[in-house]
């Protein structure tokens, strides 16, 4: 499918896993390598691109970077520093932060995989082995014997 | 996208895969782990058996000090250790270093070690990339000596472009002074002749500081010679202006007797020199418009005997790394 808006604009259509179809201008799709390249090869000519590991509610949030940042030569590097940090604010938790980072991921958009990593680095920062096991539910796999191994052999980073 | 390579992943660490309930996959986990600071990294290590292979990782390890020396970018990473043997006269020097962003396709850490005496010396590497020494094959075959200086090689060796520079006295009837160079790239030895002065220096046991060498505008090289004696130190700096052009050495004009310098340490950033003084300590000069220092910034209170500065960068390397340790046995990070 190739729609083109006033402005000779080519658009794509992008489809989430659960269904919902997001028409975007080519040029902010493309700040996806994996898009980029699909588009490359020629998947898009046959309709919309399917996305099968991204739903649409991070969909939407991802489309919504990528405008910001497709037309940001004009900006100033400090408002969208800001806008950024906005952005990520709004994600509001751990959780939502993780399915934009495993989107971001996929699609493989630098500054945003960039930016959300930092920001999930950050919420880290500070939180012990257990209260980071706690935010993905990670199983403690080592023996009492074998964490207490750990903590005395770098017994400096657990003062 | 990062680039963890997982061939050198399964040759260097044995354990846990990614257990089947981890709800973040591996470069997405390494991507948020590059971002902590190094103690949080190690206390992730405690989070999981698999996160603890991860972070133990080689190849993370080198991506993870390649990071942090990007992110300071002005900073050669540089960190001397040295090793003592308690009843014997061999000083062992370690120098581990990184191979700035200029050589792409050899970004690996380099411990170089320079042991034995005389025709015996050799020297060793280890790559923290690899995970294991090797010995420095251009440099330990043939019959030619491997090395004809005396000792204090590394003391306090200097990175410009990938190359080490370190003080040390020819062996012979000339002794002279002079730099030696270690090319981490060719892993070879070369020369830098000093200025006639400096190279005439001699060394006493009493003050063996007496020559000192540094960075100077993060091209090239700066030494410093104290002509005098341990109560009245003469100091003389010079810069290499051009890097490797022995005509380009040039000598700063410093007020010796006025300021009672110790030692110079460094040239910073913003062209001005810190100073080890005898009565303040710690102190910058500004250079003025004719070249001249003055105006000196007090840094650091009196009251040390000495200051030695090396860069510094915080790493994993020789986390968990038996091999690594074994070979260094004790060491003193400086």
């Amino acid at each position: 499918m190739s729609i083109t808006t006033e402005n000779n604009e080519k658009m794509i259509t992008l489809m989430s896993s659960d269904g919902e179809e997001f028409v975007v201008e080519e040029a902010v799709a493309a700040q996806s390598q994996t898009i980029k390249h699909l588009i490359e090869d020629g998947c898009s000519t046959e309709g919309s691109i399917p996305l099968p590991n991204v739903t649409g509610r991070v969909l939407s949030e991802v489309i919504q970077y990528c405008k910001k940042h497709s037309s940001s030569d004009d900006k100033e590097e400090k408002e969208l520093e800001a806008w950024d940090a906005e952005f990520v604010k709004a994600a509001d938790d751990h959780v939502a932060l993780t399915d934009l980072m495993m989107a971001a991921n996929f699609l493989d958009i630098k500054g945003l995989l960039d930016l959300v990593a930092q920001t999930l680095a950050n919420m880290i920062t500070g939180k012990s082995p257990e209260e980071v096991r706690r935010m993905w539910n990670i199983k403690n796999d080592f023996t009492p014997e074998e964490a207490e191994k750990v903590r005395k052999e770098n017994q400096w980073a657990f003062e | 996208m990062g680039n963890i390579s997982s061939t050198s992943m399964n040759q260097c660490v044995h354990g846990p895969d990614r257990p089947n309930n981890c709800p973040l996959p591996e470069d997405v986990i390494l991507e948020i782990l590059h971002r902590l600071p190094i103690k949080y990294i190690v206390q992730c290590m405690a989070v999981c058996k698999w996160w603890k292979k991860l972070i133990t990782n080689p190849s993370f390890i080198s991506r993870n000090l390649l990071n942090g020396s990007l992110a300071s970018a002005n900073q050669k990473p540089l960190l001397l250790l040295r090793h003592h043997h308690l009843y014997s006269t061999t000083v062992n020097h370690y120098s581990l270093h990184f191979e700035n962003g200029e050589f792409d396709e050899t970004r690996d850490f380099k411990l170089v070690r320079i042991s034995g005496k005389g025709s015996r010396r050799k020297t060793m590497i280890y790559s923290v990339d690899k995970g294991c020494w090797r010995t420095n094959q251009k440099q330990n075959a043939g019959n030619a000596p491997i090395f004809p200086y005396k000792q204090r090689i590394f003391r306090a060796a200097v990175c410009v472009g990938g190359i080490l520079h370190s003080i040390a006295t020819r062996v012979g009837s000339s002794g002279d002074n002079v730099i030696v160079s270690y090319d981490l790239r060719d892993e070879a030895f070369g020369e830098v002749m000093l200025p006639d002065c400096i190279a005439r220096v001699q060394y006493s046991h009493k003050y063996h500081y007496c020559i000192s060498i540094s960075t100077y505008k993060d091209s090239s090289i700066m030494v410093c010679g104290d002509l005098g004696t341990h109560y009245f130190p003469i100091i003389q700096v010079w810069v290499m202006k051009e890097y490797g052009v022995v005509d380009s050495w040039m000598k700063l004009s410093i007020d010796n007797g006025g300021l009672g310098i110790r030692k110079v340490l460094r040239f910073s950033s913003n062209d001005k020199l810190l100073l080890f003084l005898n009565s303040m300590g710690l102190v910058f000069l500004n250079p003025n418009s004719g070249g001249m220092f003055e105006d000196p910034t007090r840094v650091e209170a009196a009251g040390y005997h000495d200051a030695n500065l090396c860069p510094f960068v915080e790493s994993l390397a020789l986390l968990d790394n038996t091999k690594a340790r074994e070979c260094i046995g004790w060491e003193t990070f400086l």
